[in-house]
């Protein structure tokens, strides 16, 4: 099918925003608690490469797995006036680096960008092609 | 699409009978896609509607579609426009 490498390329795009959304969450969750008082663990989204066999190259589509939560532990700060801290005066803060999060989501920009790339490459190729016909 | 390239000459009406056939060939292969280009067009109608409702919830799959559809109608437009200019061509032969 002449559409498949463009749906290659989609889900790339796909993947990658994907990324975008949970780099954000995790971003936007830097410094807050759940309902239960525990602080915000950060997400990272797991890759999984699906094999489509259904022409006669066999390509790889990326699909999200599952997105599982970082198990580093928390950020500590010293602050006995915070209602949620410990007997010794520390809060337990999520264990989000916004400098790591803005990495990756300029990462996850770029990749997408490269995704697109190859998408519309791919199309003018299609069209090119199109032109034969047209001469 | 099969060319016959058997040239012999034959009895009128076999003859005859071997060019309607070649050519509900070609009109058939014709209908079929101009079917699946009019099916591509409906659902990237659809998506669009649904895209300017904002009910899409996976934009690139919108896109695709709409893509998919937009190539497929170039193809056919190509292709409609090779076999009227055959047609003509035929149409000034001198005879």
């Amino acid at each position: 099918m002449i559409f498949k490498g463009l749906g290659i390329s989609l889900t790339g795009m796909l993947v990658q925003r994907i990324r975008m959304d949970v780099a954000s969450s995790n971003l936007s969750n830097a410094n807050s608690t759940d309902e239960n008082g525990n602080p915000y663990r950060r997400k990272i989204p797991v890759f999984e490469a699906v094999l489509d066999n259904s022409g006669d190259v066999p390509v790889y589509r990326v699909k999200i797995k599952k997105i599982v939560e970082d198990p580093s532990p928390f950020r500590m700060k010293f602050d006995p006036s915070n209602p949620l801290a410990d007997k010794n005066g520390y809060v337990r803060l999520p264990n989000v680096d916004p400098v790591k999060e803005m990495v990756d989501m300029i990462s996850a920009v770029r990749s997408y960008e490269a995704n697109l790339t190859a998408f519309n490459t791919y199309k003018n190729s299609i069209l090119n092609a199109l032109e034969i016909l047209r001469a | 699409m099969k060319v016959e390239l058997n040239t012999h000459f034959s009895l009128p009406g076999v003859q005859e009978k071997r060019e309607r056939r070649e050519r509900s060939a070609f009109s058939g292969l014709f209908e079929n896609f101009l079917k699946e280009v009019n099916d591509q067009q409906l659902s990237a109608r659809e998506v669009e509607k649904a895209l300017s409702e904002g009910k899409v919830k996976n934009v690139e799959e919108a896109l695709f579609i709409i893509e998919k559809a937009d190539l497929s109608l170039r193809l056919l437009t190509e292709i409609r426009n090779k076999a009227l200019e055959s047609y003509q061509e035929i149409m000034r032969m001198q005879v």
